[in-house]
């Protein structure tokens, strides 16, 4: 079932078209939203919570119109913006209790709950800190913790982990894993660090010039058409590279002594006694070899080139 | 023989370790308050964030002393007419005091709102230069209407909270001033002479409220620094009512009863004014010169639609001014 449904959606600021006829079913689950600066990853996300009427096209958030229901929409979304925000003056609890009231919570269940989800995003005793005190990647935390606070069904993190160090970007990366996998909530992730929606997303939009340019499962897109192979030598040895052609393989790149070459069909022998018996030929040493995927950063240089 | 220890249980050990608390994540299911008392959770937000400051807290201390001032003025007028037998003239002569019927009581208000000017506009530049500036600053405005709330709802919070703040501090002085009142002058015709009285005090602290925060919100949607917005707001108050009363002065060539309205044109000038109306006093006071003799002046008070127009007209201006900036995103056309 999918969380949204944009059919031919526009969106236009003055001249410049910044989503341009979309059309796209956004599945359930945690889903990157890829895309070069630029791309209308941002302006889609402020559509479907409402801040933006589309010029053209319809889309619908977990049956709701992204044009006429902006308060039921977001009665079930919460957003992690990317830019850094907060209310001055308060403390973190404070703060996601002032955020889970603002959604309609009573008083006492917007404080429990302020609590609860800044434990679950390891704030822990900093939470009473006033967060003009907080350090880049709490300030992360405390966003992810106000949009999870009224217990939303779809969550849409942009850049969740701009400005955080190696290890708060793998704890905000483990977090949104956590949310979306073990937590059942629905989650789209903007990003254009593609480790990052790789190691988070089951799924990915890729989008380019306000259009989507490729959509699917991470494990679909990263499959490959024809068998590749990835050889690691002792040293560069253009003999190899020669004989393995001579076996009917293509060189796809060649980085030192890494080659990954294509069969258009499988071998008939055995991989490894061809590769063997190749480097015996042209007295090269294999130090290692696997069955080679493309990386989503292949698939996305693909989908936007 | 010492029978062996048990071993601790193993569930045990582990509950040690763990927090009191039930830490795990857990969805939200729920009730969930009216969608239409929303705007109420930021007005009493903001009233907490606008009267936290010490500076306000002095600030508002402050602001009661024209009332305890006007107290004693009271307390003396009871005390020289019982002593004089009659009107305690050197009082009425500086036009403190009004012994006329219906004037006696309302004249103290007007006076000490009149006073208590100053500290209100102090008090709004400390709530409420940032109320809506210090969350462009901090891009707060995307938290706030990213929440199932309208940009309605955002606007009518911020400006009950900031209206909340300076009610109080004008309102609740009045109120004592109007127990003692109550308490003093019963038997001296006090509900008897003036029974609206109580009326006119709520209105005329409600408007004034009312009007520096609509001003202020307006003026505060528009910047990104409270400062900028706290000195701008001084500045179109302080210059405005200069300006309105060196015109006044040259169009009337001091005749207190002409251009009366120009007078009272600029944001303090009209509060007074519209208060003078509301409370319905005439102003008996004494100008001149010790050389050249003094002479009673009357100051009547000016129109009514006059400063209701005024007032209204610059409390829509703040509220419109506000609304046409608030927006969740920034949109470049």
């Amino acid at each position: 079932m999918a969380v949204a449904t944009i059919s031919g959606l526009t969106v236009r600021y003055g001249n410049k078209t910044a989503v341009d006829g979309l059309t796209v079913e956004i599945p359930e689950g945690c889903v990157g939203l890829l895309g070069p600066n630029g791309a209308g990853k941002t302006t889609l996300l402020k559509t479907l919570l409402g801040f933006l009427k589309p010029t053209s096209g319809s889309g619908e958030v977990l049956g709701y119109n992204v044009a006429t229901d902006g308060l039921k929409l977001r009665q079930k979304i919460g957003l992690m913006p990317e830019i850094d925000c907060h209310i001055p003056g308060m403390n973190a609890v404070t703060f996601v209790a002032y955020c889970g009231e603002m959604s309609g919570m009573p008083a006492a269940q917007a404080l429990r709950r302020a609590h609860e989800t800044l434990q679950y995003c390891r704030l822990g005793e900093a939470r009473y800190r006033d967060l003009e005190t907080y350090s880049t990647g709490m300030k992360q935390k405390v966003k992810l913790a106000q949009a999870l606070v009224h217990g939303p069904k779809l969550l849409f993190l942009d850049e969740p982990t701009n400005g955080l160090d190696p290890d708060g970007r793998d704890e905000m990366l483990n977090l949104v894993r956590d949310v979306s996998h073990a937590k059942g909530l629905n989650v789209i992730v903007s990003s254009h660090l593609m480790p990052d929606i790789e190691r988070t997303c089951d799924s990915v939009v890729v989008m380019r010039s306000g259009k989507m340019v490729r959509q699917g499962s991470i494990t679909e897109l990263r499959a490959l058409d024809a068998v590749q192979w990835s050889v690691d030598l002792r040293t560069p040895s253009p003999q190899f590279q020669a004989a393995m052609e001579a076996e009917g393989a293509t060189l796809i790149t060649n980085a030192g002594s890494h080659y990954r070459f294509e069969f258009k069909k499988s071998p008939t022998e055995d991989i490894g006694s061809l590769l063997f018996a190749i480097a015996i030929r042209s007295n090269a040493q294999i130090r290692g070899f696997e069955r080679a995927s493309r990386s989503l950063e292949d698939v996305f240089m693909e989908a936007i080139s | 023989m010492i029978p062996p220890i048990p071993a601790i249980p193993q569930q045990t050990v582990q509950n040690q370790n763990a927090p009191i608390a039930d830490l795990s994540y857990r969805n939200y299911d729920g009730p969930l308050n009216s969608r239409a008392i929303r705007w109420w959770t930021i007005a009493l937000a903001m009233f907490k964030l606008h009267t936290k400051p010490l500076s306000f807290k002095v600030i508002g201390a402050l602001a009661m002393l024209p009332y305890l001032f006007v107290i004693v003025v009271l307390w003396l007028q009871g005390q020289l007419s019982t002593a004089g037998g009659g009107r305690p003239s050197f009082l009425v002569m500086t036009g403190l005091v009004d012994t006329t019927p219906g004037q006696k009581f309302a004249l103290q208000f007007y006076n000490a709102l009149g006073y208590q000017l100053l500290y209100l506009v102090i008090l709004t530049l400390i709530a409420g230069a940032g109320c809506i500036a210090s969350d462009n600053k901090n891009n707060a405005l995307l938290i706030y209407l990213s929440k199932p709330i309208t940009k309605n709802d955002y606007l009518l919070g911020k400006w009950m909270g900031l209206f909340l703040s300076i009610f109080t501090v004008a309102f609740g002085p009045a109120a004592l001033l109007y127990f003692y009142c109550m308490v003093s002058f019963y038997s001296d015709g006090f509900f008897k002479d003036e029974p609206r009285l109580f009326l006119h005090m709520l209105t005329a602290t409600g408007v004034t409220a009312a009007v520096f925060s609509s001003i202020m919100v307006g003026l505060s949607a528009w910047s990104k620094s409270p400062r900028i917005t706290g000195a701008i707001v001084a500045a179109i108050y302080f210059a405005g009512q200069v300006v309105s009363f060196t015109l006044w002065r040259i169009t009337s060539g001091g005749d207190a009863n002409k251009d009366v309205i120009l007078a009272h044109s600029s944001i303090g000038g009209a509060i007074s004014g519209l208060s003078q109306v509301l409370y319905g006093v005439t102003v008996h006071t004494l100008r001149g010169r010790m050389k050249t003799g003094f002479h009673e002046v009357d100051y009547a008070p000016p129109s009514a639609f006059a400063m209701w127009g005024i007032l209204i007209g610059l409390a829509v201006i703040g509220i419109a001014a506000a609304r046409i900036k608030i927006r969740a995103v920034e949109v470049i056309s």
